[in-house]
């Protein structure tokens, strides 16, 4: 149960991954492509987050999940702030 | 280094930022009145409350799915977003 | 300290108006509402380059500022509110010329933010028409 959940978080953020990149090719504005590296990062966090709890779960990847969620969002804080357009 | 405060250091700075970048797009909402951006504010803010509870909070393994499903929640905003939008589009 | 600028002055800087260079260009052509200016001369007098003045020209006409025949533009309000309205706008910019900088340049960012949040939350229809 849990297994799915954490999959279905991270197969959403694919799904907005996507959807941002193919805008961001259309529209070419930066904010779309940190937008769009910011949930290609959270794939991998949710990713890691099934990994740590269900493969791994004597292994503690705290820290490298953390990690990867804290840069991509500072990748699309960085696109909000100061990338914003053209 | 200690994990356990490193770990809780990295869950606020990341709370934090679900906060302003709630706040962004809550910005962006107010301008352009599109309804999305309130899914997107709902579901960041659903992040930081989740982060905060599990520093907070601190739950066992047990109980731990519970705030993973606090993950979902937000999620399910977003795509809730993404349908809404594309209904009315 | 003096009253803010009047509303509609705001809408017709905004709206019709647009940028610095707009407002420049509409100015200096108001000066001498006779004369038809081919565009390099203008763009010369301006210090504005060609390729944004072609573009503020045509977007100044669309709006009806402007007139353009045989190559050369020249100033043409496309009614009487609207000579009215520029000649205020004029005054106004004589006037408060640091005012109205200001409110262009938040006109500006406004666009800037508005069109970045505009292909964000168009980024995620799913559907798309088949571009011929």
């Amino acid at each position: 149960m849990a297994e799915a959940v954490y999959l279905l978080c991270a197969l959403t953020c694919l799904v907005c991954a996507v959807l941002l990149l193919r805008g961001y090719r259309k529209s070419r504005t930066p904010l779309l492509f940190w937008s769009c590296l910011c949930f290609m990062g959270l794939v991998v966090n949710n990713v890691l987050l099934f990994v740590d709890l269900v493969i791994v779960p004597d292994l503690d990847l705290r820290l490298l999940r953390g990690g990867t969620a804290l840069v991509s969002l500072g990748l699309l804080l960085y696109g909000l702030v100061v990338a914003e357009a053209k | 280094m200690n994990v356990g405060l490193a770990n809780a250091f990295v869950q606020g700075a990341c709370a934090m930022a679900c906060w302003v970048i709630g706040l962004f797009f809550l910005r962006y909402w107010r301008v352009g009145r599109d309804r999305l951006f309130l899914f997107f504010v709902a579901a960041f803010w659903t992040f930081a409350l989740n982060w905060i509870g599990l520093v907070v909070l601190n739950p066992t393994d047990d109980t731990r799915h519970w705030f993973y499903a606090a993950r979902l929640v937000a999620f399910v905003l977003i795509i809730a977003g993404i349908v809404d939008k594309n209904r009315r589009s | 300290m003096s009253e803010p600028i009047p509303d509609d002055l705001g809408h017709l800087l905004r709206d019709r108006v647009g940028s610095l260079e707009g407002l420049e260009t509409v100015l200096l052509l108001r000066r001498d509402p006779g004369r038809s200016w081919p565009v390099d001369e203008l763009a010369e007098r301006l210090s504005i380059p060609v390729g944004l003045l072609d573009s503020v020209l045509g977007e100044l006409a669309q709006q009806g500022l402007l007139v353009k025949s045989e190559q050369r533009w020249r100033y043409g309000p496309a009614s009487d509110e609207l000579a009215a309205a520029v000649d205020r706008l004029a005054l106004l910019y004589d006037e408060r010329r640091l005012e109205v900088m200001r409110l262009l340049s938040a006109h500006a960012l406004e666009r800037i933010r508005d069109s970045a949040a505009r292909a964000f939350a168009d980024a995620f229809v799913i559907k798309r028409k088949k571009d011929g």
